[in-house]
């Protein structure tokens, strides 16, 4: 299951840690409590909501090790290094360092919605009401597409 | 940017592929790189003080002192240390809840307690060893100078371990906070 779903687990890593061995920290903590949680998964939901939730828990709860440098221009991407001047990288770097300017709680909204996964789903992961979650995903969707502009 | 562009953009993002042996070496307690740092550091906190004791004893004739002297020195060492080893399980405990919000808040209760416990048996140890020395020990003048150093050094160690503590659960408090906001 983390095998077929790492793609998540990695784009958390990406809006939620800045540098890469953050990153990396971050990751093997995932990887450890999807391990040590596994055994309370009883199925209820899809594999891929609940791997989200630990993810999402994991970065939220955890400390890092290194101060936040947010607005850092020497930003690391953890993919080949022959992508970093294309413009197609560049625009996916500005898209991500955008996500990364809003609050935690808030980048995981958008994650998940950006996912695609019902408010439903997003409400049973965060703990917060379906209502709450379109009030504030209004306000997230007009904030993000400020920022990229 | 418009919301499928975005989602488009969120669903292009390159990723690195983990091989399945790598994943599996990251789920074991050993390779772990934070409770790596934190076990290496209890076991040098456990030889630390293991050898203070044994100096207190071996060098300062402490088996020749009162009982309750030694009682007091020895719980006030002995005590943090299990408790340390109790904090070593708890930061493993990350996922506390059901959902998100009821981790968290769970998450906080139990590092309050904890960082509480902490630095009450932080001030025990300080108290025990200081009343240890100045009831056992002829104290000089050069003695009251080491007494009174390493008195500091341990009251500054109390302080970080009050300003970690704030720090780190003033910040799952905001996000918390946050993250509750308009329900």
């Amino acid at each position: 299951m983390i095998q077929d779903n790492q793609r998540i687990i990695h784009k958390v890593c990406r809006i939620y840690r800045d540098s890469l061995e953050d990153r990396e920290d971050l990751f093997q903590e995932v990887i450890f409590q999807l391990w040590r949680s596994y055994p309370s998964f009883r199925g209820g939901s899809k594999s891929s909501t609940w791997l989200y939730r630990i993810t999402l828990n994991t970065a939220m709860a955890s400390f890092r090790k290194n101060k936040p440098n947010v607005t850092s221009s020497e930003y690391l991407p953890d993919i080949q290094l022959e992508d970093i001047n294309n413009e197609g990288n560049e625009r996916q770097e500005k898209f991500l360092e955008s996500i990364k300017r809003l609050s935690e709680p808030d980048r995981a909204l958008i994650a998940l919605y950006l996912d695609e996964l019902s408010y439903q789903e997003i409400a049973g992961i965060l703990g917060i009401s379906e209502n709450n979650v379109g009030v504030k995903l209004n306000r997230i969707k007009i904030r993000l597409q400020k920022l990229i502009k | 940017m418009e919301i499928e562009e975005l989602r488009k953009e969120w669903k292009s993002i390159k990723t690195p592929q983990i091989e399945l042996d790598r994943l599996k070496n990251m789920t074991m307690e050993k390779s772990h790189p934070v409770l790596s740092a934190i076990r290496k550091q209890l076991t040098i906190e456990l030889i630390g003080w293991s050898a203070f004791l044994i100096i207190c004893f071996a060098g300062l004739d402490a088996d020749e002192k009162p009982i309750l002297t030694n009682a007091i020195l020895i719980v006030s060492v002995v005590l943090p240390m299990i408790f340390n080893i109790y904090g070593y399980g708890l930061s493993k405990e990350l996922i506390a809840g059901p959902d998100i919000s009821s981790s968290l808040k769970n998450r906080i209760g139990s590092l309050r307690l904890f960082a509480l416990v902490s630095v009450v048996l932080r001030m025990i140890l300080i108290t025990g060893v200081g009343y240890f020395f100045i009831s056992t020990v002829n104290l000089t003048q050069s003695k009251i100078m080491l007494l009174g150093a390493g008195s500091v050094f341990l009251i500054i160690t109390l302080y970080m371990l009050v300003r970690i503590w704030t720090k780190r659960i003033g910040k799952l408090s905001s996000t918390l906070r946050l993250l509750k906001e308009n329900s």
